[in-house]
């Protein structure tokens, strides 16, 4: 059953609806404003330039799977190469645990134990990487700003705040052993640019539907490359609770973070405390060629000389357009194409990805030795993963 | 078996009895063709487990990269090697060829290896033991292609049930045919050779001239008036002449050979009626005569008759002597009958006839040793779709020779045009480089042992290379075909050498009144 008739029919019902996903044209003046407003803010590309500093990577990789008994298996791993092979670095983490009810907490946890070896990875060997360009998979400023809250996973309730209190190491770790630190997304749901460009609007917002900066992009700047007007990230994310978190901490932690042991509580209201005197993060999206995917690149702003934290830009603020410059020459030197937009960051995905293939027969069938028990995936997963 | 400076890699993923997938690296890997052990791969035979050593042979081999792939730019390629050295990943194929029984046979093993097994290059002892019988007893026909140092030896119990010898022109048929001659008949082996090419007719001498050391066991014969040879008598060591006794030859002979239907009877019965005046010994010449005096006779259909028996007149295969068969059935003798320049249906004829003789004498019980035939250019006498005058004893021999001891060794360029039935009754084969998709395609059909893989390897062989498949060998094997030592007659012209002699000829003609007879007669061409 392909139910291919109905779905044209649902397809040529919704036609007007979906084609104004796709449109170039304006559908309201609300929309007609913030073109106008991106239009002013979406730079010429500069030239790409090869920087005579070492590069390297990183990107991790992360499977889960339920077991008939309940009990549920996550791995994750993280990889650091560097150029020409001059470093390889892996890191390895396996979690067996059981009574794990909330579906959405379990894909949380999986990926706070991914990002959190991505952060360690380069901690670990932070002296080898002085002097270099390091390029992390994904946003710098997600992965700073989304974890206020415990996770529900028993044992591991504060394992949001070990990331924070990584990264926040790490951007200091990186301004002083001069390390260029830029988080690249392929893909960003964030709307943080259109908000920005909405600030000085006349017209008002339709509806409370925000469009997505990759939307606003797509529709109307796609057939032009360049970059966004960089935009520095502070409290944007935490806005309403920045104060708490500066002020109170133990308050807040207190509230997110419950199930604390009582031994980590100090630590745990500084590294909410540090929070606001973290570095903001710059931010811009860079479309290199005509029809490609826009890319969003995270710097944090120390690192660029800037002295801005979380808790002086609220929510943010657009920079300099030449702040990024430099970040985004080197960016558009290191690129090949649409498929390979940076060398290293392409070799990476590519050697850390976790197969299903090497999940669940490799790693599967290394537990049942170990153990000496048969390891059983839930019916469900039996079907995708068996 | 367990050399760790041997190991080339682990078997992986799913391994079933007939092949498997490994992993291998860059400085190890083993190339195409290589030989590997499994050592002690558990085999179970009935409720006992018994650890046998299985031999596997690469049938493929991958360099793969999941990083620099086929989707990409040059721009991208070129990037991503400038900034990481692409470290591609090895795997391979390879196909299970069995394990050694306690006998020495090569069995099949009905237990799969299993994954994480370690992999070995095979050892050329071992090696030997797999593609080389007892060399007492054997042929040692070359060398493994891939193992200089392991010999192929074929068992001649492998004749049994007849040999196909195919390979396009050039891949080298007939020095593979003379190599398996000399083994064979220094055995005591009785072989008869249709030559229509002159390729064997210098198996008493090898290459500098001098006497083989089967010479003298080998006879030349040669229909007498044949000119133009490939090589003389003398050059070739002397010969025997191949008569035919027209006197001898029954009435439907005469007729077939003069070419009258058999519904022109009337013509038919004044050659008879000719023929029954003539006594003793008499030459078409005595038959023609007689009809002459028929037809001056007013014997119309005497004088009709005179054509096709004038044609024959001009034979020169007549003579007193009949077929040789005594000599031709002598053991350990080699007869090539040199049909080279022999018109059509004459060497037809030829071979009908000595085929049939012989035939007689072995279904008679009279055949006292094993008697191999060995035919060239097997398409033109058991042809697919033609008929030919020597078809019906070739299909004979072909399906009841093993009964009688009369062995074929089918030799063809064009396997697609020999008679299917024959060409499946050749139980092995040994087949050289092929391209000729309708000639494959025949090969395919033919030789059950060859297994999908060796068949695409087919066009790929080089000259001189061979897969023997069948009963002549304990399992098929790649082979580089070595060691003969007599000279060969069917090997290529030289070109560049031939057309020198062209324009030294051309000068001679263009500046003097020598003619282009006295120019050829000065020149030695040994060979063509």
């Amino acid at each position: 059953m392909r139910f291919a008739s109905e779905f044209v029919e649902e397809v040529k019902q919704r036609k007007s609806e979906l084609s104004s996903m796709f449109s170039k044209t304006y559908k309201n003046e609300f929309e007609k404003e913030l073109g106008l407003m991106l239009e002013q803010r979406w730079l010429p590309l500069p030239h790409g330039e090869n920087l005579e500093s070492k590069e390297y990577a990183v990107d991790g990789s992360m499977a889960h799977r339920s077991l008939v008994n309940g009990v549920d298996l996550f791995f994750a791993r993280a990889l650091l190469i560097g150029h020409n092979g001059i470093m390889e670095r892996k890191k390895f983490t396996f979690e067996a645990l059981r009574a794990l009810e909330n579906a959405d907490e379990v894909r949380r946890f999986l990926r706070l134990l991914m990002n959190y070896l991505e952060v360690q990875i380069i901690l670990e060997n932070i002296d080898k990487l002085a002097n270099s360009v390091v390029l992390m998979d994904g946003s710098l400023y997600g992965r700073f700003t989304h974890y206020y809250r415990e996770v529900m996973v028993s044992g591991f309730e504060d394992f949001p705040l070990k990331l924070i209190s990584s990264l926040q190491e790490l951007f200091i770790q990186c301004k002083q052993k001069e390390i260029l630190l830029i988080g690249v997304s392929k893909y960003s749901r964030s709307r943080a640019l259109s908000r920005a460009l909405m600030q000085n609007l006349v017209s008002k917002l339709p509806s409370d539907l925000v469009p997505s900066d990759m939307e606003i992009i797509y529709r109307w700047k796609m057939e032009t490359p360049g970059y966004s007007m960089p935009l520095i990230l502070g409290d944007y994310a935490v806005y309403w609770e920045i104060d708490k978190l500066s002020e109170n901490p133990s308050s807040f932690l207190e509230r997110s973070f419950p199930s604390i042991h009582e031994s980590m509580k100090v630590w745990g209201q500084q590294v909410l405390s540090n929070i606001s005197r973290s570095p903001a993060i710059a931010m811009c999206y860079v479309l290199p060629e005509v029809g490609d995917a826009p890319l969003r690149l995270d710097v944090p702003v120390n690192l660029l000389d800037d002295t801005r934290e979380i808790g002086t830009v609220s929510p943010f603020e657009f920079a300099d357009p030449l702040l990024l410059e430099k970040v985004i020459s080197y960016f558009l030197g290191s690129r090949g194409g649409r498929e390979v937009y940076n060398a290293l960051l392409y070799i990476v995905d590519k050697e850390v990805r976790m197969s299903a293939r090497v999940v669940d027969s490799l790693y599967k069938s290394i537990i049942c030795e170990e153990l000496g028990f048969p390891v059983e995936y839930e019916r469900g997963m039996r079907r995708f993963f068996e | 078996m367990k050399d760790l400076k041997n190991r080339v890699g682990f078997i992986v993923g799913e391994v079933d009895t007939t092949k498997f997938t490994f992993v291998s690296d860059r400085n190890k890997y083993p190339p195409r063709h290589e030989y590997l052990i499994i050592p002690e791969v558990k085999e179970r035979r009935g409720n006992h487990f018994k650890n046998v050593d299985v031999l596997a042979q690469v049938t493929r081999l991958v360099n793969y990269s999941e990083i620099v792939s086929q989707q990409l730019s040059l721009r991208e390629v070129e990037l991503l090697i400038s900034k990481y050295p692409a470290d591609p990943k090895v795997y391979g194929e390879a196909k299970i060829l069995g394990y050694l029984s306690e006998n020495g046979d090569v069995q099949l093993p009905r237990s799969a290896a299993v994954p994480g097994q370690e992999l070995f290059i095979a050892p050329s002892s071992l090696l030997e033991n797999f593609f080389s019988e007892n060399p007492d007893n054997c042929i040692e026909i070359g060398r493994l292609i891939t193992r200089s140092d392991v010999p192929v030896r074929i068992n001649p119990n492998g004749f049994r049930r007849h040999v196909a010898i195919i390979a396009q022109t050039g891949a080298g048929k007939s020095y593979l045919v003379g190599l398996i001659l000399e083994k064979l008949l220094p055995m005591g082996a009785t072989v008869v050779v249709f030559d229509p090419n002159s390729d064997y007719v210098r198996m008493k001498l090898d290459r500098n001239g001098n006497k083989t050391n089967v010479a003298d066991f080998v006879t030349i014969y040669r229909p007498p008036g044949v000119k133009g040879r490939r090589f003389s008598d003398e050059e070739i060591g002397g010969v025997e002449s191949y008569t035919i006794n027209f006197s001898s030859l029954e009435l439907e002979d005469v007729f077939g050979l003069c070419g009258i239907p058999r519904k022109w009877t009337r013509i038919r019965t004044a050659i008879e009626n000719a023929l029954n005046n003539l006594h003793g010994f008499y030459q078409p010449k005595d038959l023609y005569s007689g009809l002459e005096t028929m037809a001056q006779n007013n014997d119309s259909d005497a004088e009709r008759a005179l054509p096709y028996v004038r044609r024959i007149m001009n034979f020169d295969i007549w003579g007193a002597k009949g077929i040789p068969l005594k000599n031709l059935l002598r053991p350990r003798r080699l007869s090539v009958i040199d049909l080279a320049g022999v018109q059509k249906d004459i060497m037809q004829y030829i071979v009908e006839r000595t085929l049939s003789e012989a035939w007689s004498r072995a279904t008679a019980g009279e055949l006292d040793y094993p008697l191999f035939l060995v035919m060239e250019e097997a398409h033109n006498y058991a042809p697919k779709k033609n008929k030919s005058r020597a078809g019906y004893i070739v299909k004979r021999i072909a399906s009841e020779g093993r009964k009688f001891k009369v062995f074929f060794l089918l030799v063809s360029q064009r396997p697609g045009r020999v008679d299917d039935d024959v060409l499946s009754q050749c139980n092995s084969q040994i087949i050289m480089r092929m391209a000729n998709p309708v000639d494959m395609s025949a090969v395919r059909n033919a030789a059950e042992a060859l297994s999908q893989d060796l068949f695409e390897d087919l066009p790929g062989l080089n000259k001189g290379e061979a897969i023997i498949v069948g009963e002549l060998i304990k399992t098929p094997a790649m082979v580089k075909v070595t060691g003969r030592t007599s000279a060969e007659g069917g090997s290529d012209i030289d070109i560049i050498e031939a057309l020198k002699r062209s324009r030294k000829a051309a000068e001679i003609l263009d500046n003097t009144s020598t003619n282009i007879e006295e120019i050829r007669g000065s020149e030695t061409v040994s060979e063509w």
